[in-house]
């Protein structure tokens, strides 16, 4: 055993062991869960892996295993706890089972068991596959909770029967299929670190809501409430429901002076009551409804989150001021892609593209289509980067656009492997002769986890022109494409 | 020493290197894990004995119906040898099949995106010092490059830095190992020759710094043999419709190895043409801390 000032490190031998991969990295997770343990290790006993052990201040003095041996090493508050932690390991190595003593926490199954593990909770998110979404979401209804649901494949039926009893209750019911909001400064599922302040939002688009409330930001404003609703709440059947709700609410709000109601296009009918109703809150509004013409009625309409986040921005008397790109020298093939990981981002980029009538493919590699099997590319950046390079090899694209989206719930740090692929796309586009562009915007903020600078800088040194906006991103994929032709 | 069951694990097929059939009767169980039996012949070879969907290895016996059938459910088996009669019929009756790498054509743009896949999910973490893969996978592409320029003093520090290096009982630098020499050896010009004869020259003398299993594993691609998975990820380097795919399967082999396998392969068939961000050997090399 090796006790320094604060803590103990000591390693165990176990002669000619060998256990999976799997195992052993299960087991070193389970160790360093334990109380007392600061950092743990289950490796071979390989020279190599004992430098590595000693370059990361791991190996104890004295530790001279085989490389056919099996090397348990833990670092904790003090020899008691170390010792016990490598008991635990050894017994799990040399018994069957991954169970090796994990300080025992039992997640809460159930509504009612929630309950009692958080007697004051008043919100209770929902993640279980759509079928069982609908029961669950009603026990949390019918205790008093606000939900965000964020299960999809739940059945609009569901959705208008649960919605109506949320209402009822005054409670709200976010989703199903809602990914981001942020209630009394609390963020939820997608969402950014964004500065506390007068604007409150209400939403039906994940990433819609997070480029507004990170423009806002970005202006120097912030945002009081922002309320998802799920992307079918303003449809004919569901009615707006929830919009109606979060909009009473964030009237009554003190905290919240202007409103926004980010969503894709609602029906014709639906769109007319959610103007009036805007008209009607008491406070200055706008409506973000992506791809409708720019209006300034009695609530102003934006058919981009850009614009939507400008005009919201100047109603609390501040600017939105950003940064302009010039934009380089337009490559020989002009045929614009857009790989996003974010809906609405991708829908804004087609609006943009759509209005200067240059054709183009902008894919939402977060959509269904994509995402069977594996996780969403916000959460696993492996996803894109596979598209992102095969791009590379494609003659009839010229112009990339992309997105990049930080906060909570994102990957750890989603611009390297997107700067890898970039970089590995750009490489192979020249060896076959080409130019490739590529143009991108971080969804993020200064506050973000990831860190909005280092994204960038990340980015831009793989080549990447990164672009304070989606919109502005898509516009100068307007400027280089000119009305080209899309990829096939 | 006792004898284990033998019941529903056939057919079976062999390797074409594997040990003659009176060594695999014989053989004791040196290892029991979720995916492969290890057995070790009077010998000392290792035979891997695995299932269909692990897929057949180099010295090994691929079981159609799966290890379970051997019934060596408990690792208290080590130690034990198989039940003689059937399982002389069943290795008796066994095919054999040829694991060396085929020279066929790279697609730079398959190649690349298979190296960026399987880097960019290294970038996710899920370790911190030895049991961190990402730095062995960077490596990669360190090692190819010094072979490539004839640099024997940098291959052989390349390859102190991987051989024995990270999690599993096959250590992540050991697969990153083995791919970049299969990938090498798909390739059909003289500069992955050379590459590929520049590591095969310094390799064996670093075989002891692993575990038994890496060694079987890395001696095999010495010879050219390498595994049925490793053939899968070779193939996806010739098509880029079958990289995401190919991924998405090697996501699945351990903890670590596939994605190991996966950025060594690539990281071979790529070769040292191509420039990218992922080849700064400075950073490739910061194993640890």
């Amino acid at each position: 055993m090796t006790t320094t000032t604060s803590q103990a490190l000591a390693a165990r031998v176990l002669p000619r062991l060998y256990r999976d991969s799997v195992t052993l990295m299960a087991l070193a997770s389970s160790l360093e869960r334990r109380d007392g343990v600061t950092r743990a290790g289950a490796v071979m006993g390989t020279p190599g892996n004992l430098t590595v052990l000693e370059r990361s201040g791991m190996r104890p003095d004295g530790l001279a295993p085989a490389p056919d041996d099996l090397v348990l090493v833990v670092r904790g508050r003090d020899e008691a706890a170390v010792a016990a932690a490598l008991d635990a390991g050894e017994a799990g190595l040399v018994t069957a089972g991954p169970d090796v003593g994990a300080r025992p926490v039992r997640a809460p199954r159930t509504v009612a068991e929630g309950l009692v593990v958080a007697p004051g909770a008043t919100l209770a998110v929902v993640s279980t596959p759509g079928t069982y979404a609908p029961l669950v979401v009603e026990q949390a209804l019918r205790a008093g909770l606000h939900v965000l649901c964020f299960s999809d494949n739940v059945t609009t039926a569901d959705e208008v029967r649960l919605k109506s009893l949320a209402a009822r209750r005054r409670l709200l019911l976010m989703g199903p299929d809602c990914g981001t909001a942020i209630l009394d400064g609390v963020p939820l599922g997608f969402a950014n670190a964004v500065r506390r302040g007068p604007v409150g939002i209400v939403a039906a688009s994940g990433t819609g809501a997070q480029e507004v409330s990170c423009l806002l930001h970005r202006a120097g404003t912030g945002v009081s409430q922002l309320v998802g609703v799920g992307g079918r709440d303003l449809s004919v059947e569901v009615g707006g429901t929830m919009t109606d709700l979060a909009l009473d609410l964030l009237g009554a709000d003190d905290d919240t002076a202007v409103v926004v109601v980010v969503s894709k296009p609602p029906a014709a009918q639906v769109a007319r009551r959610l103007l009036a109703r805007l008209a009607g809150i008491g406070k200055p509004a706008v409506a973000c409804l992506l791809g409708e013409d720019d209006t300034d009625g009695a609530v102003p309409v934006r058919g981009t989150l850009e614009s939507a986040a400008r005009v919201a921005a100047r109603l609390v008397g501040t600017d939105l001021d950003l940064a302009t790109v010039e934009p380089p020298t337009a490559p020989a093939v002009r045929g614009v892609l857009g790989l996003y990981t974010g809906g609405t981002l991708a829908a804004e980029s087609r609006v943009v593209l759509a209005r200067a009538g240059v054709h183009a493919r902008v894919l939402d590699l977060g959509d269904d289509e994509y995402t069977v099997g594996r996780p969403h590319p916000m959460i696993d950046p492996s996803a894109r980067a596979e598209h992102v390079v095969a791009a590379g090899g494609r003659p009839d694209v010229g112009i990339l656009l992309l997105d990049l989206v930080l906060g909570f719930g994102a990957a750890a740090d989603p611009a390297t492997p997107l700067a890898s692929a970039v970089g590995a796309a750009v490489a192979a586009a020249r060896a076959d002769g080409r130019e490739l562009v590529v143009l991108a915007s971080v969804c993020g903020t200064d506050r973000d986890p990831q860190g909005l600078d280092a994204a960038r800088r990340t980015l831009s040194d793989a080549g990447v022109l990164v672009h304070p906006s989606n919109a502005a991103a898509a516009r100068t994929a307007v400027a280089l494409a000119g009305p080209s032709g899309a990829p096939a | 020493m006792t004898n284990t069951g033998i019941s529903g694990a056939g057919p079976a097929r062999l390797a074409a290197d594997a040990p003659r059939l009176d060594a695999l009767v014989t053989a004791t169980v040196i290892h029991v894990g979720r995916t492969a039996v290890v057995l070790r012949t009077s010998g000392g070879a290792l035979v891997p004995v695995t299932s269909a969907t692990h897929g057949l290895v180099p010295g090994g016996v691929c079981l159609g119906a799966g290890i379970g059938g051997l019934g060596l459910t408990s690792r208290g088996a080590v130690g034990a040898s198989l039940e003689p009669g059937p399982w002389r019929a069943l290795v008796r009756a066994a095919p054999r099949v040829d694991l060396g790498v085929a020279k066929g054509a790279v697609d730079p743009v398959a190649a690349l995106a298979l190296l960026a896949g399987a880097l960019a999910a290294s970038a996710d973490g899920g370790g911190r010092g030895a049991m961190d893969a990402g730095p062995t996978r960077r490596a990669a592409r360190v090692l190819v490059a010094a072979a490539g320029a004839a640099d024997p003093g940098g291959v052989r520090a390349v390859l102190h830095r991987l051989v024995g290096v990270g999690p599993g009982s096959t250590p992540s630098g050991d697969d990153v190992v083995v791919g970049v020499l299969a990938g090498l050896d798909r390739r059909c010009d003289a500069t992955a020759e050379r590459a590929g004869a520049a590591i095969r020259h310094v390799l064996p003398a670093l075989l002891h710094r692993t575990t038994s299993l890496s060694r079987h594993a890395l001696a095999a691609v010495l010879r050219g043999q390498v595994a049925e998975r490793v053939h899968l990820l070779l193939a996806a380097t010739t098509e880029p419709g079958t990289v995401g795919a190919a991924l998405r399967a090697a996501r699945t082999w351990g903890a670590t190895s596939g994605l190991d396998l996966a950025a060594g392969v690539a990281a071979g068939a790529v070769g040292v043409a191509v420039a990218g961000p992922v080849s700064r050997p400075v950073d490739a090399l910061r194993v640890g801390a």
